[in-house]
């Protein structure tokens, strides 16, 4: 029937989960470590469409290809990098990340195509942080602070995690510590590295996610990985550096923001007007096909 | 559905907040050792859709859809930094150089030994070091070292300091209090101050007053002595810490008027950014209404 009313249907509802990622992001342009989302859309399958015995010996002939419709399929969380400002807070941890992969130059969304002419997407560091159920979530957000077990903790309080796999756990007064590019930590006062219960350096564990799509975001900062296969901890001079007394600030441009969320409100209403439009050529075809008086 | 008024919701709320917290900075810009509070933001839990399980080609991440629902505040945390300093004359002014506090004892009322009500001091800890001379209220007429508010400054016998009244009470760079009464014709040194630097600053809670303190259950002593520091500067060596006690000065507040004011700026402008979405996802309502013409 009216193919065209479910297709602006569908492109309604699609519009309203792109408002929804825009206003998140607006609602995040001040979470530190916050990556902004794009919204991708997708048509439904496209189908073929046949007139029924209009064809040589009373078969169908084909119409044309149609798909009936969009819809939202992915948010795209956008890796890069955040702008790094300085607190001076020696809990506050920001992750400069820049990691380069030989023989690929990666262009400033962090894309490169191959000699095959494959896409590939830049690996990105991450501070690795334990959850109360001990599992393994990845964060930039690098705002600290340590509780009185001398754990050093999120916001939400999830713990950091060293090189060992274990959270960290520091003695002395935070102020004290100075932690290197490579998140070694050392005493300020006497340049000695700190060590740990098991004996070893203290040293923060940063991870590389080789492709930063597989991650999910869970809220509160941190992302997941649902196949732990793809996380490697950092190597010496990869093109990734902590910074002490800073923070990552989110990457959300307000601008952008504005402007999609702007576009999917007048997209939301054109859509409308269709379904509006069919609506009188359904009233029409009821109410005026075959009226006599 | 309403995903995008919630988040606008949530975020307007969280950023009110901050928006309290910085009138507060703004109106301790003059108080004596105030320390300015800061907080930040985390991304709300995730609400995770799930999608059917066939991934279409050119999707880049898992199937899910991960639905973000705005941004909390997070993270309030004090800012030790010291203020300036402001001479007075005053010899009971008292302001403190490096990152250690005076001992204040707030007088409780606790249930005694005897089951009987009686009163006991709690400690907390201060910058602002107005001292004067208050009466004890005994037959004698004592007068004793107390804060602002009357509170006892304690020693680091942690007892209040209680001098015969009309005594001439100086206190050196170390804590040393002299204390010189009608009959002696020298000071003689009476009993030092006691200087407490906390090793938890993620922890302290503001107690009203310029008073700090750890929460209640981690200010029992047992606790407390590890998650503290007693400095006492007459031992040798102490000198190097850069800790001094200074008289006839106070420390002002630490509140930076431009930084509070840029901040108020950027909250202020994110609040409006948020009130646009609010009124965008009004909007998308009021279309959606407005679909049967």
């Amino acid at each position: 029937m009216m193919r065209g009313l479910y297709a602006a249907a569908s492109g309604m509802i699609a519009q309203q989960r792109k408002h929804d990622a825009a206003t998140n992001n607006i609602a995040n342009v001040n979470t530190p470590g916050y990556k902004a989302v794009n919204t991708v859309m997708r048509t439904f399958p496209e189908a073929l469409i046949r007139a029924i015995r209009t064809g040589e010996n009373g078969r169908s002939a084909p119409i044309g290809r149609l798909a009936t419709g969009v819809f939202a399929e992915e948010y795209l969380p956008l890796f890069v990098q955040g702008d790094v400002t300085a607190t001076g807070r020696a809990t506050d941890l920001a992750l400069v990340s820049n990691i380069r992969v030989d023989g690929l130059a990666f262009d400033a969304a962090g894309r490169a195509v191959t000699a095959d002419g494959e896409t590939v997407w830049q690996p990105q560091a991450f501070f690795a942080v334990a959850n109360a159920d001990g599992e393994v979530r990845f964060t930039r957000d690098g705002r600290f602070a340590v509780n009185e077990a001398g754990e050093w903790v999120t916001g939400s309080g999830l713990r950091l995690l060293g090189v060992n796999g274990q959270p960290i756990r520091t003695a002395i007064d935070p102020a004290d510590i100075q932690i290197t590019a490579t998140g070694l930590m050392l005493d300020r006062n006497t340049g000695e590295p700190l060590v740990g219960d098991d004996g070893a350096n203290l040293q923060i564990l940063i991870s590389v996610v080789e492709q930063p799509y597989s991650l999910i975001r869970e809220g509160n900062g941190v992302f997941y990985l649902d196949n732990p296969a793809g996380v490697r901890p950092l190597a010496a001079d990869e093109g990734a550096e902590v910074k002490q007394g800073y923070t990552e600030k989110s990457n959300v441009d307000p601008l952008q923001a504005t402007v999609d969320m702007m576009t999917a409100l007048r997209m939301y209403e054109a859509n409308q007007q269709v379904i509006q439009m069919y609506d009188r050529i359904l009233e029409r075809t009821v109410n005026d096909i075959g009226k006599l008086f | 559905m309403n995903h995008s008024m919630i988040n606008a919701g949530v975020t307007m709320n969280s950023l009110q907040r901050k928006l309290d917290l910085i009138a507060n900075n703004l109106a301790n810009l003059n108080t004596t050792g105030y320390k300015r509070q800061d907080a930040t933001f985390d991304d709300l839990l995730t609400s995770i859709k799930a999608q059917q399980n066939k991934t279409l080609p050119g999707r880049l991440t898992p199937s899910v859809l991960p639905i973000g629902s705005g941004a909390r505040l997070t993270g309030i945390k004090l800012d030790l930094s010291e203020g300036s300093l402001t001479a007075t004359g005053n010899p009971l002014d008292l302001a403190l150089q490096g990152d250690v506090m005076f001992e204040i004892g707030v007088p409780a009322v606790v249930q005694g030994e005897d089951g009987e009500p009686q009163i006991a001091h709690e400690a907390a800890w201060t910058r602002n070091g107005a001292f004067r001379l208050s009466p004890v209220g005994d037959e004698d007429g004592n007068v004793m070292l107390a804060n602002a508010s009357g509170y006892p400054v304690l020693d680091v016998g942690s007892a209040p300091i209680v001098v015969p009244a009309g005594s001439d009470v100086t206190v050196d760079g170390l804590g040393n209090v002299y204390v010189k009464t009608p009959e002696q014709d020298e000071p003689a040194l009476y009993t030092t101050l006691k200087l407490v630097r906390v090793t938890r600053a993620d922890l302290l809670e503001a107690k009203g007053e310029g008073l700090y303190a750890y929460p209640a259950e981690l200010m029992e002593p047992a606790v407390r002595a590890t998650l503290t520091e007693e400095i006492d500067l007459n031992f040798p060596g102490a000198e190097q810490s850069g800790i001094a006690v200074l008289s006839g000065h106070l420390e002002g507040s630490n509140v930076d008027l431009i930084t509070e004011m840029t901040e108020l700026i950027n909250v202020q402008r994110a609040y409006q950014l948020n009130a646009r979405a609010l009124a965008s996802s009004d909007e998308m309502m009021s279309i959606a209404n407005r679909l049967r013409g």
